[in-house]
């Protein structure tokens, strides 16, 4: 038994309604920590790689991270792991808010659903127990209108993960919601749980956990505070201006996309329309924090009548600035569109933005959208076209396929701004060689978190930074980033942590609470172990070193970026840097992790 | 590029060479208009490039915010009312803030510029929100103050001015530790009657000279002041007797990329400035050439030790040093100008005790030998008297320069 933990997972098997609990032993623990490596040892363990993910033999592993609930700032991520109907590739994906906490306050550390119910129901967990409820009446509702059902009938303090009609109906990118504006985004989590018929999990637990050694734990606290308080980013900057800050920024680093990323030319008054100034400005009701976080990037806010959560900087960069939509207004409304129909903003903006371009291109017609003129820029057409995605009506049926899917049923598979299927977020990948290998390496596909987030070693890394342009070297680099980030996502906190501080305080924070010592070079050989597994899953899926890349056009077009015609050169620079990414992770050519644990 | 950051770049480059910050640390800030400049977070002060100084907003966030310093908080509240900001980790200044809650100058630049720096401690002492309340309203009414343990906050109305105070504190506190670790205590020494001096910050060059290669002499000559740190930035003088004029440059420590500022002035007539007449009375009263005036922290302890201990004059220790200059008197700044000019010429140079040194001779070139290797004398003397009192050698006076006793 690990202190820290629950040291249980709760079992649920949707064909036949089981519910079991059983006990997580402490090896486990210490090798996977929680969250995203939690998740990825019972899939990997329990699922076949050849599995059909809209089948009832996929599972979702959602699992709270090692720090879940403590007092360590940030902490209240949990993560949902699956094979991606969108890519195929096991995908973890992580959320804030309040739900990890309060289910890990239910005495479990990870929930496992497995089959398909026949009827729609919901699992509603409290304390040390679990139980499945029909809920036909509740399929087809919005994730605000689920929430605020589930809540009245169980109690006000429960929390809600929910899918809106996007899950229920399909759409290969629908998100997970919980506490009714936080997603689970990335690689259609909402459709595995849709086709499994669950259309929720409340949690409402009230468990607390004391420290194992309670200097060491407070030590590690406040040192991850008082450094979380003196950096900028993570003290002033996210609360003030939200995530959406970061759109000047970007652009001015030639990095935000336009035109389903053919160029990053914007006029300075467009860009302008959708910063997270203007946000502050326009739209803002107040900063809406996660559980034990000071950053507070979240932003409540209102337009006309309506009111919301967001935009973020992706969803303002995929579904603004890259369509040629630059109010921040529409992206909005669009946003809450999203969050209320429970679909992920970047891949529904990178795959409206592949539609614009077939449609500028001729590759298609007002005939297949419906009569629409989906060119760049066109304006009012973005919150019903979330509608008609997520309900998968006309047009909105071809985009809920995401960006691949699509630009393979128009013949153009090279127009889809993709890696392995899953659809790229807000910076241009020409502009920064680490985040262009962050996108190529992902094991979920084209993510800037789960590739590192490298981009942010360009202007955010303080005596760490690293040239955006750098070609050697940048493979450790990345490595780095991609491994840090790991240990995050399964310790259960936010990325924007690493802002602030690392390994070092989460070393102290780990051991205070749960009485494990790992050092930052055991955390270091855990991310590694870790995402040495999520390779060989996407090894036996069929992925290969081929899909360690990027459309054609980051290698193909030469667009202007700080003051030069740039682009990336495959044979010169790119390959080779791949290569010194498999020698650094200790894998051989052909992408295949030589140390197996 | 703007000029402004252009600006931030040179002090940057500055605060590297004369190691008031690591290689990463520290921050500068500037106001222009209603918009605010700062450094990021973890940049390379020594080697700041366009992209390294951002905007975060004086009156309200922007963008910028995202890289700024983490500091920022600090630098913006100073803004609405200073021209511009600089956080060191001056090491001098941090080491004495172990030891003082307050530091007063002794010397005449610190007294007259500084008057006297608190020194605070905080909690957290990087960043905090305590920080960010309590230092805009202490320099709102002193020009700089310290955290303990840290390093020292300075403002200016402009950028070079904050530079030149930051220089002035750790100058001063440079003179203040090396006398502690001699044991000799402030109270001791007869405060000597300062001149009342002052500085001029020069923008932009100023050319009152025709020949562009004595315009690159006097350049190189204060680019070496500021390297060795012979005078704290924008302090010390050069000049240059050209028949009845003299070419005089009033702020000579300044780093070769900088503005420089070089003046034709005549020599027989006074005016208000304390070195200026000093360097005219150089010319009439000797057959120099050239002077420099110059404050080492260096020859500023050593003259004060000769003050406390009633001695007329610095003996070198080393062998270059009592081989050049066997003894160099040392004054008050009440002295007649003639007799010290007299002392100059019979010595190469002076100490006016507290103030500086003056070395004189046929080109600038000549003198700042003659001003570098004071600098080196007083070097020796302090740390081998701080030796011999940890025991590692017996008697510093051994080794004393034996002409120099009568010289």
């Amino acid at each position: 038994m690990i202190n820290g933990y629950n040291n249980k997972v709760l079992d649920v098997d949707l064909n036949s309604g089981h519910i079991a609990e059983y006990g997580l032993v402490d090896e486990v623990i210490s090798r996977y920590l929680g969250g995203r490596g939690l998740g990825v040892y019972f899939l990997t363990k329990e699922t076949s790689p050849a599995v059909d993910p809209l089948s009832g033999e996929n599972l979702l592993v959602i699992a709270t991270g090692g720090l879940t609930g403590s007092m360590a700032p940030t902490s209240g991520r949990f993560s949902v792991t699956f094979k991606s109907p969108l890519t195929g590739t096991i995908t973890s994906s992580n959320s804030g808010g309040f739900w990890g906490v309060s289910f890990k306050r239910c005495g479990y550390d990870a929930l496992i659903i497995r089959g398909k119910a026949a009827v729609p129901v919901y699992l509603n967990v409290s304390d040390g127990k679990a139980e499945l409820v029909e809920c036909p009446e509740l399929w087809g509702e919005s994730i605000p209108s689920v929430t605020e059902k589930l809540k009245g009938r169980h109690a006000k303090t429960a929390k809600v993960l929910a899918i809106g009609p996007a899950g229920e109906k399909g759409v290969l990118f629908a998100a997970l919601i919980n506490d009714g504006t936080r997603a689970v985004g990335r690689g259609g989590a909402g459709a595995v749980m849709g086709f499994k018929n669950l259309k929720a999990v409340v949690a409402d637990g009230r468990r607390q956990f004391l420290p194992a050694q309670e200097k060491l734990y407070q030590s590690g606290i406040s040192q991850s505070n008082k450094l979380l308080l003196s950096m900028p980013v993570t003290a002033h900057a996210l609360y003030e201006l939200g995530t959406a800050g970061l759109v000047k920024l970007i652009n001015d680093h030639d990095m935000l996309p336009h035109r389903n990323f053919q160029d990053v030319r914007h006029r300075p008054e467009d860009v302008e329309n959708i910063s997270g100034e203007a946000l502050r400005e326009q739209i803002l009701i107040a900063p809406k924090p996660c559980f034990n976080c000071r950053i507070a990037c979240g932003r409540r806010t209102r337009v006309g009548g309506k009111e919301g959560e967001g935009p973020e900087y992706e969803t303002v960069a995929l579904m603004g600035s890259n369509l040629g939509i630059y109010d921040i207004r529409e992206v909005a409304l669009a946003s809450y569109a999203c969050n209320e129909l429970g679909i992920d903003t970047i891949s529904f903006g990178n795959t409206v933005g592949l539609a614009m371009e077939l449609f500028e291109k001729g590759i298609i017609g007002a005939s297949d959208t419906g009569g629409m003129e989906l060119r760049f820029g066109t304006r009012n057409v973005l919150e019903n076209l979330v509608g008609m995605t997520a309900n998968r009506q006309g047009f909105g049926d071809l985009l809920a396929l995401g960006a691949r899917r699509l630009a393979e049923k128009f013949a153009h598979p090279r127009l889809a701004m993709v890696s392995k299927g899953l659809e790229f977020p807000g910076y241009e990948p020409r502009a920064t060689t680490a985040q262009a290998l962050g996108y190529a390496t992902s094991p979920r596909g084209g993510c800037h978190l789960q590739g590192g987030y490298a981009v942010t070693l360009g202007f955010f890394g303080g005596s760490r930074e690293v040239d955006r342009f750098l070609i050697e070297t940048t493979a450790g680099h990345v490595v780095n980033q991609q491994d840090s980030g790991c240990i995050v996502d399964s310790l259960g906190l936010c990325r924007f942590s690493s802002y602030a501080f690392g390994e070092n305080e989460l070393s102290r924070t780990f051991a205070g609470l749960t009485g494990v010592d790992l050092s930052p070079h055991d955390f270091e050989m855990i991310a590694r172990f870790i995402q040495d597994r999520e390779r060989e899953f996407n090894n036996a899926v069929g992925f290969t070193p081929s899909d360690d890349t990027l459309p054609d056009r980051f290698f193909t077009e030469k667009i202007e970026i700080a003051g030069e015609p740039r682009c990336l050169d495959r044979e010169r620079h790119f390959a080779p840097l791949l290569n010194k990414y498999y020698e650094i992770r200790k894998w051989d050519k052909n992408g295949v992790p030589l140390d197996h644990g | 590029m703007d000029k402004i950051k252009q600006e931030i770049i040179l002090i940057g480059r500055a605060m590297l060479a004369l190691d008031f910050q690591n290689s990463h640390s520290g921050n500068i800030s500037v106001r222009a208009g209603d918009e605010m400049y700062i450094t990021k977070t973890g940049s390379m002060k020594g080697h700041l490039e366009e992209r390294d100084i951002c905007k975060p907003g004086l009156f309200k966030p922007e963008y910028g915010l995202f890289q700024a310093s983490s500091e920022t908080g600090e630098h913006r509240a100073v803004l609405q009312y200073a021209g511009a900001m600089i956080h060191g980790h001056a090491l001098a200044v941090v080491l004495l803030s172990y030891i003082v809650d307050e530091i007063v100058p002794i010397d005449a630049f610190g007294r007259k510029f500084l008057q006297s720096v608190p020194v605070k401690e905080y909690e957290f002492p990087i960043g905090s929100k305590e920080m960010e309340e309590e230092i805009p309203i202490i320099l709102k009414e002193k020009p700089v103050m310290v955290v303990k343990f840290h390093g020292p906050f300075v403002r200016g109305a402009t950028l070079t001015e904050a530079f030149f105070n930051l220089n002035l504190v750790n100058h001063s506190a440079e003179i203040l530790l090396q006398l502690d670790h001699l044991g000799i205590a402030p109270a001791k020494i007869v405060e000597p009657r300062f001149p009342d001096i002052r500085v001029c910050y020069s923008a932009e060059d100023v050319r009152e000279v025709t020949d562009e290669v004595l315009f690159q002499q006097f350049r190189r000559i204060a680019d070496d002041v500021f390297h060795l740190r012979l005078s704290p930035f924008h302090t010390g003088s050069l000049s240059v007797q050209d028949g009845r004029e003299m070419l005089f440059a009033p702020a000579v420590s300044v780093p070769g990329d900088m503005p420089f500022a070089i003046r034709r002035l005549p020599i027989n007539r006074e005016s208000d400035d304390y070195f200026e007449n000093l360097h005219r009375a150089v010319y009439r009263h000797s057959n120099a050439k050239a002077a420099l005036f110059t404050l080492s922290p260096e020859a500023m302890v050593q003259s004060f030790r000769s003050l406390a201990r009633g001695e007329d004059r610095i003996i070198p220790l080393d062998a270059e040093g009592g081989y050049l200059y066997p003894a160099v008197p040392v004054v008050t700044a009440d002295e007649d100008p003639k007799q010290i000019i007299e002392k100059a010429v019979r010595y190469k140079m002076v100490a006016i005790a507290g103030l500086g040194v003056l070395a004189i001779g046929h080109t600038p070139g000549h003198t700042i030998h003659h001003n570098s290797s004071i600098k080196s004398i007083c070097y020796f003397k302090t740390q081998l008297e701080m030796m011999q009192k940890i025991g590692r050698i017996a008697d510093c006076d051994r080794y004393l320069c034996e002409k120099g006793k009568t010289w």
